[in-house]
């Protein structure tokens, strides 16, 4: 396959730029930048499912709050370190995720949006009533913050710094996957899976890697989004909030691109925080924002970007042969 | 020793025998041709071949395989690859793409442009398939299968909607393949082309088998005159 | 507890006719055009505001659900307009992502305008229907009548008028239909309009004795869905035996093992469903797998 050394450096350049820009930022700059980086990891992982493997899972935002709720209760009750309990939490979802998928991929097209709707609506609902593990409508309250770093910086500098990480490592193993003979494979499923089938693709273990891959990195994503606000309530994990959310993220950046929704995730939550716009309002947006998106430039952001380069490109190249 | 071997194959849709008691033999390193007129069941073979479809009964023996009939991937792990009447190629990826997906992800193995020069594909690599010319798209089929480095190929109508030169080079194309060790069953409606290429032929009608021989045979056999040739032959 | 059994199968009667006048619109569209019109739980809940807002507004509660019905139906069309059709030659995949973009703006429109608060009508039909084996609200009643009353009128429209040969041909075979010339636009609006209508009638007249609010109809658009799934899609005859079978295994859920399970009930159906038979669901399941 390509090599992943011209990821690994573009990778390595940003997230060192954006490690460098951490000390500037004032709290709450780092606040929404880490709600920003925790919401990029969210939406990489999904695209690997909806943009890369062609299927529309309404249940993301459930497999976010069963890490976020395993990570609470790891540290909160258990008392196990969170160094260990994000990775036990990023696991149990992912396990949790691949057992979803086996149901869920008995269909495809809209029952599968259909079944992983319910899916996301069953799932924030055990959230509510499981309220013995969940804390229940109240929230989990007292989730222990993680331990502080000692090399470096404030409490809030430091989260930023790992979420950061965190979003770095999840598009390198979501780059490593896509290029990956399964992660073609998932390509092959989304443009037409008879005839994957007929190149003796096995599309059945294709697309549930796909699904667990993405219930991974959704499990690490809520156990940072636990540790880093202390407290988590259902409603951030119901289908219309985190469920629908990393749709938007990932269409508006560019599905079937990594670094598009990252970009998506990075505007989308930075513009309405810092234009402080009322919740009713910005998910109006979002809901606008999807419909004029799909249907104008169903590519997203990434789509104008690469369209952009390749004309600035070719632009050159017309100019150089005179020059 | 044949190469494919095809027992008494029976299938039926809701009730309708769409195949009844199909058994030949397909030797190694031939082209095997299969014709018949429209829903003589000549499609429904060739998915019951490469596991698309399950027989309602009989059983298929490949290359010492005796556990036919198979799934899909099954079948292209033994050796056995397909195209597809409509052709079908993976609209939204480039034709470099397209061939990465069928070697790297199907066969498992490094993609090997040599096929894309066989085929005339070379100077369109980085071209989206959905955008294809129509033969260009057709031979793009033909290279995802090859891409599987197959014993046998069946191919579903390549020579349809082609123009006369075009015909003739997927003709040579076709011969070329018995040339490299990989045997072919071929189904026409283009009863000239099939007999100027095919070694031997079988001739289906209604779900049954109607003849076996070489193409002169073929030709001659009052049975198959009848039933097909008879009714205007290859105007489709 | 076996005697509550007529009792149980008329509430279940009941509750599914709703889920059957739902999902007959729903099954319309998608039979026909092949468009999964997510947003027909937010024709449903719009139903539901217009006629508050026309009984709030002093008028009759026959006028408004009347004048909300063809409202709705307006706005049903329009959908279709800025949702589905620009996306004519996109995949399936787009279809459904522009559906659910449509069915959040929609829901956040009603919030900005009625707010999260849920909303009440009187019940234009109080009373109840006493029988030596039952006992139904009028309002029950009110809502199977509807429904019968639906579906026969849709079967007319389908089967005795041009406009529903036309429709009934397209959901045949499109290019067929477009080579016969059938103005697709034509079958398009009426598509979704009668379609709109069914999502609109059922809000109507639910909200007469439920509460209405801006996400009422992702519950019932869900349901609808599993509907499908049990009746086979763009099947109205499936849509309604579909429905009344779902309504009632939810009240027997309820009745006779638990009325926590009632909600999720569907779901569990819908799964059962799948893990038994999921080539009931779109024919061509040898291909899955």
């Amino acid at each position: 396959m390509h090599g992943l050394t011209r990821p690994l450096l573009v990778s390595l350049v940003v997230l060192a730029a954006a490690l460098a820009a951490v000390p500037l930022l004032n709290e709450y700059v780092l606040y929404v930048a880490m709600l920003a980086a925790l919401f990029a990891i969210l939406a990489v992982s999904f695209d690997v499912l909806l943009g890369f493997t062609g299927y529309l899972s309404l249940a993301h935002g459930a497999l976010f709050g069963v890490g976020a709720y395993c990570c609470a209760y790891l540290t909160a009750r258990a008392e196990v370190s969170f160094w260990l309990a994000l990775p036990a939490s990023a696991l149990l979802t992912a396990v949790i995720g691949a057992l979803v998928a086996v149901l869920a991929f008995r269909t495809r097209d809209l029952y599968f949006a259909v079944l992983t709707l319910g899916i996301g609506l069953v799932g924030h609902q055990l959230f509510l009533v499981a309220s013995g593990i969940t804390g229940g409508i109240g929230g989990f309250v007292g989730i222990p913050s993680m331990p502080e770093i000692a090399l470096f910086g404030s409490p809030s500098q430091q989260k930023l710094v790992v979420a950061l990480i965190g979003v770095w490592i999840t598009y390198l193993a979501a780059t490593a996957f896509v290029r990956s003979p399964l992660g073609v494979a998932c390509q092959a499923v989304r443009e037409d899976h008879v005839l994957a089938q007929a190149l003796g693709i096995r599309i059945a273990v294709a697309r549930l890697s796909a699904f667990v891959f993405g219930a991974f990195f959704a499990g690490a994503a809520g156990a940072l989004f636990a540790t880093f606000s202390n407290f988590v309530a259902p409603e951030s994990f119901a289908v219309l909030a985190a469920g629908f959310q990393v749709v938007v993220l990932v269409v508006v950046g560019g599905m079937g691109t990594l670094w598009g929704p990252i970009l998506g995730a990075v505007l989308l939550t930075a513009l309405p925080e810092s234009l402080r716009v009322a919740s009713t309002y910005s998910l109006l947006a979002y809901g606008a924002l999807l419909l004029a998106f799909i249907i104008f430039a169903p590519r997203g952001i990434a789509g104008f970007l690469i369209d952009g380069a390749r004309r600035l490109r070719s632009a050159r190249a017309g100019r150089e042969p005179s020059a | 020793m044949s190469l494919l071997s095809v027992r008494n194959i029976s299938v039926s849709f809701g009730g309708i025998h769409a195949l009844s008691d199909i058994s030949f033999d397909v030797p190694e390193g031939v082209v095997w041709g299969l014709i018949g007129p429209n829903g003589a069941g000549k499609t429904t073979l060739v998915n019951i071949l490469s596991g698309l479809i399950r027989p309602t009964a009989g059983s298929i023996a490949f290359d010492g395989h005796e556990d036919g009939p198979w799934s899909m991937s099954r079948a292209v792990e033994i050796g056995i690859a397909r195209t597809f009447q409509q052709t079908r190629a993976f609209n939204g990826l480039t034709v470099r793409e397209n061939l990465r997906v069928a070697a790297v992800a199907g066969a498992g193995h490094a993609l090997d442009l040599g096929i894309a020069r066989r085929l005339g594909l070379e100077d369109s690599l980085d071209r989206v398939a959905g955008e294809l010319p129509y033969a260009l798209l057709r031979r793009l089929g033909v290279a995802l299968a090859l891409s599987l480095k197959p014993r046998l190929i069946l191919l579903d109508e390549p020579a349809v909607g082609l123009t006369a030169d075009e015909i003739d080079r997927m003709g040579a194309l076709i011969r070329s393949m018995t040339a490299d060790g990989v045997t072919v069953l071929l189904i026409e409606h283009n009863v000239r082309f099939l007999m100027s290429i095919a070694d031997r032929v079988s001739v289906l009608d209604r779900g049954r088998l109607l003849f076996e021989g070489t193409p002169a045979e073929c030709q001659r056999n009052p049975q198959v005159i009848d039933v097909y040739l008879g009714r205007g032959g290859e105007d489709a | 507890m076996l005697e509550l059994l007529p009792q149980q199968l008329a509430n279940g009667l009941a509750l599914g006719s709703t889920y059957a006048l739902v999902a007959m619109g729903l099954t319309l569209i998608f039979g026909v055009l092949l468009i999964p019109n997510f947003a027909h739980g937010e024709l449903y809940m719009l139903g539901g505001f217009l006629t508050y807002a026309g009984v709030t507004a002093g008028l009759d509660f026959w006028l408004a659900a009347v004048l909300a019905t063809v409202l709705v139906m307006g706005l049903g069309v329009l959908v279709d307009r800025i949702t589905f059709k620009p996306l004519e030659q996109a995949s399936g995949l787009s279809l459904m992502i522009s559906a659910l973009a449509m069915s959040i703006v929609l829901q956040q429109i009603a919030t900005i305008t009625w707010g999260t608060e849920p909303r009440t009508i009187p019940n234009p039909v109080p009373g109840i229907l006493r029988t030596p084996f039952a006992s139904l609200t009028y309002h029950k009643l009110l809502i199977i009548a509807v429904m019968v009353l639906g579906a026969v009128g849709l079967w007319a429209i389908l089967n005795r008028t041009r406009l529903g040969l036309s429709i009934r041909a397209v959901s045949q075979n499109r290019d067929a239909a477009l080579l016969m010339g059938i103005e697709m636009w034509k079958v398009r609006a009426a598509t979704f309009a009668i379609g709109a209508a069914f999502g609109a009638l059922a809000g109507a007249l639910l909200g007469a004795a439920f509460p209405i609010y801006p996400t009422m109809g992702v519950i019932p658009v869900l349901k609808a869905l599993v509907v499908l799934v049990l009746g086979g899609i763009g099947s109205i005859p499936g849509a309604i035996l579909g429905g009344l079978l779902l309504g009632v295994a939810e009240v027997l859920i309820a009745g006779y093992i638990s009325s926590e399970l009632q909600d999720i009930g569907a779901f569990v159906i819908l799964v059962a469903m799948l893990l038994v038979r999921p080539q009931g669901l779109f024919g061509r399941a040898q291909i899955e797998r």
